[in-house]
């Protein structure tokens, strides 16, 4: 149990990384109620659910495991690479996935008919799918580059060009790519591939994150 | 003005020196010149006339400032903010060197640094343009006007907003707010969502793509904006460059007299 570091994650916890997504959550919620349009209401949600919270819970887990002020002395403990890496990824990941949850219960109330992203595992799968990718490029970016700024700017570069170019997203091999198409296509054959081509691919990002925590000399 | 060209030559060299944003810039001009260099299959090649080159230059920029004022706003946003964090800032106090001067010098350093590997692959690829026979050699100038009306603008505008909005709010927030804002103050159609876009305050180009450089090629649908709104935006956006620049000043004066 000396091992377990979550005090230490929530006394050194940024607060920004809770007071921004609950702020994002409450404009769109206003903006929701002041538009009070029934067609709106729908690509506000989905606008939210599916491209807000990852955007966030990227550029945050860009900042997570490097912004560390004592990030040396905590690489002098006996904390493994795993369990950091797990810390704080699943913190963001979990705060992204209240926000959305609670904007989901919220467009409900209003009345909000989320059919056309298909069953409620559908209507889940697409914002956490890409959630979880921009989380875990964010993370790697970072890790990789030994820079947060590396790691934002992968998100901000993915995220901006997907979205603009998501008509050209959603054709040839890059479909497998498309971080959007859950809550932008759902009606895509393609789908469920692109989702397993997602995950391992946002597998493969944490793995080689973790490879790469345990050279802790390029962090300091 | 000596110590002015000081801190900016020190954070230009600074600013090229950073592995980021060659990175960065390195997978975007693949990207772009693989885009540009090799059209699509079906499209047909031919030699640009004197208007469609006016018209192509207008486009080739227009569509560079998608994604490249994105990678520069959130790179050059930790370049002021870096000076607090390291404690560099009550050394630069204690020189004589003035706010407004440490804030022009870093505000064109950045602004330059970011530019100057831009222009540079922006005339290389028209080079390669024209030596390929798809354009004359009066494609070389209208590009690089191309880059001054529409380039130029945008990247001046983001850099002002990513050096002063990190002093006021955490640097991620700041990385958030601006992606977004980019996509929705610029790309978003203005009759389907409340956005900036369509307002004299876009950044994205399409103002001066549509004034001076006369909208997409074969395009039939009538230009929205003439040269003189595009005239207007250029000094709006300006305008709010100076604004932000002075807010700056007044907040580091502040600053500096609450130490």
């Amino acid at each position: 149990m000396k091992r377990f570091s979550l005090k230490y994650t929530l006394l050194t916890y940024r607060l920004d990384q809770l007071w921004f997504p609950l702020a994002f959550w409450a404009f769109f919620v206003i903006l929701t109620l002041l538009l009070n349009d029934q067609e709106m209401n729908f690509d506000i949600a989905r606008a939210y659910i599916g491209v807000a919270v990852p955007l966030i819970g990227g550029f945050m887990a860009a900042y997570a495991i490097l912004d560390d002020p004592a990030i040396e002395l905590r690489f002098a403990t006996p904390i493994r690479a795993a369990q950091i890496l797990f810390e704080r990824t699943v913190l963001i990941f979990i705060i992204q996935a209240v926000s959305a949850l609670a904007f989901i219960f919220f467009a409900l109330l209003i009345g909000v008919d989320f059919a056309t992203l298909g069953n409620t595992l559908n209507l889940h799968l697409s914002w956490i799918v890409p959630t979880v990718t921009m989380i875990a490029l964010g993370t790697f970016g970072a890790i990789l580059g030994a820079q947060t700024m590396i790691g934002s700017f992968l998100v901000g570069l993915v995220w901006i060009i997907e979205i603009i170019i998501r008509d050209g997203m959603a054709v040839n091999n890059w479909k497998y790519a498309y971080i959007f198409m859950g809550i932008l296509n759902p009606e895509h054959p393609d789908l469920v591939s692109n989702q397993i081509a997602l995950f391992t691919v946002s597998a493969v990002f944490l793995f080689l994150t973790w490879l790469l925590l345990h050279r802790q000399e390029r962090y300091i | 003005m000596s110590r002015f060209f000081g801190v900016l030559r020190h954070e230009f060299n600074m600013s090229m020196r950073r592995p980021g944003m060659w990175i960065a810039y390195g997978l975007l001009f693949l990207f772009y010149s693989v885009a540009v260099m090799y059209p699509v299959p079906d499209e047909k090649v031919s030699l640009l006339t004197d208007r469609q080159i006016w018209q192509y230059a207008g486009q080739m920029a227009f569509t560079f400032n998608l994604f490249l004022p994105v990678i520069i706003g959130i790179l050059s946003a930790d370049r002021l903010l870096r000076d607090f964090r390291m404690g560099v800032r009550e050394l630069q106090e204690s020189t004589p060197i003035r706010i407004t001067e440490y804030i022009l010098g870093k505000y064109f350093g950045v602004l330059l640094a970011s530019l100057t590997p831009v222009l540079i692959w922006l005339w290389l690829i028209t080079g390669l343009f024209i030596a390929f026979g798809n354009a004359p050699i009066g494609f070389f100038f209208t590009m690089t006007l191309a880059f001054f009306a529409i380039m130029v603008p945008a990247f001046a505008f983001v850099t002002a907003f990513s050096l002063a909005c990190p002093l006021i709010m955490p640097l991620r927030v700041y990385q958030i707010l601006f992606t977004g804002y980019w996509f929705w103050g610029n790309y978003i159609n203005p009759e389907m969502f409340p956005t900036l876009n369509g307002t004299l305050l876009t950044v994205s180009g399409m103002y001066a793509y549509q004034g001076f450089f006369g909208g997409f090629i074969n395009s039939t649908e009538a230009l929205t904006y003439s040269a003189s709104d595009a005239t207007l935006n250029l000094i709006v956006l300006g305008l709010c460059i100076a604004a932000v620049m002075v807010v700056l000043d007044i907040y580091l004066q502040w600053q500096s007299r609450r130490a």
